[in-house]
């Protein structure tokens, strides 16, 4: 199980030291959630900074694509032929025609946040090329083990960081300042929402693709090691509202958890996710 | 230009037959397996023969949703639920999840429709859906006219786009919230509506309290001005959303939207402040052309000041009509009493209007007041009504006949 951060320019210099075994740049500016996005040309130089480091590197194409989007995103497609990168993570399956018609070659790595829930998706996706599928966020670990006993294929999970809920490409706060006579607040600034009968504040924040939302508290896989070990093959830690040292921090840790040594940090502000916890269709979690 | 196909929900047996009635080419509805909406009494494999008998026996088809995201262990028995929906000769499934789409177009004939769970946004997505198999795509509601005649130029595959009802505030099939605040799997039917909820928002910009609460939530999509630029972009299919509504609304949106179409499709003179007036009878929430005219507005959000509730105008169902005797056989819904003009809701009966001079209990003792719920009562008329015609409060400046009965 390798892992993988999904990364800026100044995080990944400290990662360079770290047990980090690759990062996600952001690919300008068809990449959504990262803490920045770069222009293919920049991306060059980033992928050549960090070439003695031996990471695997992933380029981020994972924005929601609209119509009027399509010929720029195939001159960036374009753009990123012959780079040394190690595989291109998308979301919408626009990404899998396009990224064939322009001759990329890079591995597909898809992380459409909710579509990956069973093995079968898994199959029907990798009969389509994908190389890697990062499974739903909303994944227990027993439903991760499951899939990856049921599949070969290559499979991913976000088990780090503030795990994303809500995606409108309503610009909501935005909407909510026109409403309250307030101009809007700028791009990427953070805000918290709270329902009053429940704990914790979701992070809200607008982009130019729309408004998103947040889980309460960060999650933390730590629990799970032991089995991601036998069922991923790749954990990917997620930098976003987090600070670099948080980030840091637990991607020691996770390489400890690997190899079988105590975590040192301090995660009692984190949630595990969906991995333990009871969803279902009715009030309380029932099914 | 083809006639588009209109399509609406059916949450049961009685609301399919109301669909078919009021002018539906086609109906939706969920099974007790793989299906959303899981508050919605969905049907049997029984009831879904049944469905698709009275269906066809009336020129309309009949569509299955199979649009859940399933966790591991939830496809078991998929394929024999397919085998038993074609034997049953539904005419298509609706499917989200990319495993059911794929296991749907190798293990049978069955047409398949991609969800607008899947939130597909542009040519190529849909493409690479239609390269595969699939006979129709149903497309994200964040999409414009603009975009919808681009995409439109760019397929062949069949397109459908929602027209009226509730819309998810976030992309569809992407959204989590419900899962995180309430523990409910918005994916696998069990949606809280999270997105409708009020909340206090904190920042460093903007502040609300409970009292002026921020919302998410996005008004109703009502599609009336736009169905005209919808039909002349060759769109196949306009889709009613709302397993869960009540037979008034489905009755009211779907004959609106059928009068609507027909008369475009007959080329007369469209008179759009009617269909408007028409369709705000029925008792949804405040309503707006969503991203069809482009970014939405804050018009189209519903702010508490805006979360009024039209009136309700249900007065009864007809059930039955004697036409011998000139008696009806009501079901009451919302009181009314002797008196009263109610109006007529049926597609044979348009603008024709009831005035109550007597009413009867089921036993035949006359009553002054219909106060009960689902009370059967007897109503002595000569306007030939049909089971499923629907009676409302007038509505002002609707009358366009009244009969004494």
């Amino acid at each position: 199980m390798d892992i993988i951060v999904a990364a800026d320019a100044p995080l990944v210099e400290s990662l360079k030291t770290s047990s980090a075994d690759g990062v996600i740049f952001g690919v300008a500016p068809f990449a959504q959630r990262f803490r920045e996005n770069y222009k293919p040309s920049r991306l060059r130089e980033l992928l050549k900074d960090v070439s003695g480091a031996g990471f695997d590197v992933w380029l981020a194409m994972n924005a929601i694509i609209h119509e009027e989007e399509l010929p720029q995103v195939k001159q960036t497609l374009e753009a990123l032929r012959g780079v040394s990168a190690s595989g291109l993570l998308f979301a919408d399956l626009a990404i899998i025609r396009l990224a064939k018609a322009v001759g990329l070659e890079l591995p597909l790595i898809y992380h459409p946040e909710t579509y990956v829930t069973s093995a079968a998706d898994v199959r029907a996706l990798a009969a389509a090329g994908v190389d890697v599928h990062v499974l739903a966020r909303e994944s227990t670990l027993e439903g991760i083990e499951r899939i990856a006993e049921e599949t070969d294929a290559k499979l991913a999970f976000v088990g780090h960081g503030h795990l994303n809920m809500f995606h409108s490409r309503r610009h909501q706060l935005s909407l909510f300042a026109e409403q309250q006579q307030q101009s809007p607040p700028a791009r990427g600034i953070v805000h918290y929402i709270r329902e009053h009968s429940r704990e914790g504040r979701c992070p809200i924040y607008e982009d130019a693709r729309g408004t998103h939302i947040f889980r309460p508290h960060p999650s933390a896989a730590f629990q799970a090691v032991e089995s991601f070990k036998n069922h991923l093959d790749f954990l990917i830690v997620d930098s976003l509202l987090l600070e670099d040292a948080a980030v840091l921090t637990a991607v020691e840790d996770y390489a400890r958890a690997r190899s079988g040594q105590t975590i040192k940090g301090d995660y009692r502000q984190y949630d595990s996710g969906f991995l333990f916890e009871q969803t279902g269709l009715k009030p309380g979690g029932r099914s | 230009m083809a006639r588009p196909e209109l399509l609406a929900p059916a949450g049961d047996l009685e609301r399919l037959k109301v669909a078919i009635r009021y002018g539906a080419d086609a109906v939706y509805l969920g099974g007790k397996s793989f299906s959303l909406r899981a508050r919605a009494s969905n049907f049997t494999l029984a009831d879904i023969a049944e469905g698709v008998r009275h269906a066809h026996a009336r020129g309309a088809r009949v569509y299955v949703t199979t649009n859940i995201l399933p966790r591991p262990g939830e496809l078991d028995g998929f394929c024999d639920y397919l085998a038993e929906l074609e034997r049953i000769g539904i005419d298509g499934l609706i499917c989200a999840s990319p495993g059911i789409i794929q296991l749907a177009l190798q293990h049978s004939s069955l047409p398949v429709h991609v969800s607008t769970q899947q939130s597909l946004t542009n040519s190529e997505a849909v493409n690479f859906w239609y390269s595969r198999g699939v006979e129709r795509v149903i497309l994200a509601r964040e999409l414009s006219l603009e975009e919808i005649r681009t995409l439109r130029a760019r397929t062949g595959v069949e397109l459908e786009a929602f027209v009226h009802g509730g819309m998810c505030a976030s992309y569809s099939g992407k959204c989590t919230l419900s899962n995180t605040l309430a523990a409910r799997d918005a994916n696998r039917g069990g949606c809280a509506h999270s997105c409708r909820w009020a909340y206090e928002l904190l920042g460093p910009r903007l502040e609300s309290r409970f009292e002026d609460a921020f919302s998410l939530s996005a008004k109703d999509l009502r599609a009336i001005q736009e169905v005209p630029e919808l039909y002349s972009l060759g769109i196949d299919a306009l889709k009613i959303e709302g397993r869960m509504k009540s037979v008034h609304y489905v009755a009211t949106v779907v004959n609106t939207y059928r009068r609507l179409i027909d008369t475009l499709h007959a080329g007369e003179p469209l008179k759009l402040k009617t269909f408007l007036e028409e369709i705000a009878k029925a008792e949804n929430r405040p309503t707006a052309s969503g991203h069809l005219r482009g970014t939405p507005t804050r018009d189209a959000q519903l702010f508490s000041r805006d979360a009024r509730r039209p009136i309700q105008r249900f007065a009864a169902l007809v059930r039955d009509y004697d036409t011998e005797r000139g008696e009806a056989v009501l079901e009451q819904r919302s009181p009314f009493r002797v008196g009263d003009t109610l109006e007529v809701l049926s597609p044979d009966l348009p603008g024709e209007t009831i005035t109550i001079s007597e009413l009867r209990d089921e036993a035949g003792i006359p009553i002054a007041v219909a106060r009960h719920p689902r009370q059967r009562l007897r109503l002595r008329t000569d306007v030939a009504l049909k089971p499923y015609d629907i009676l409302r409060k007038q509505a002002p400046n609707s009358i366009a006949t009244t009969r004494k009965t």
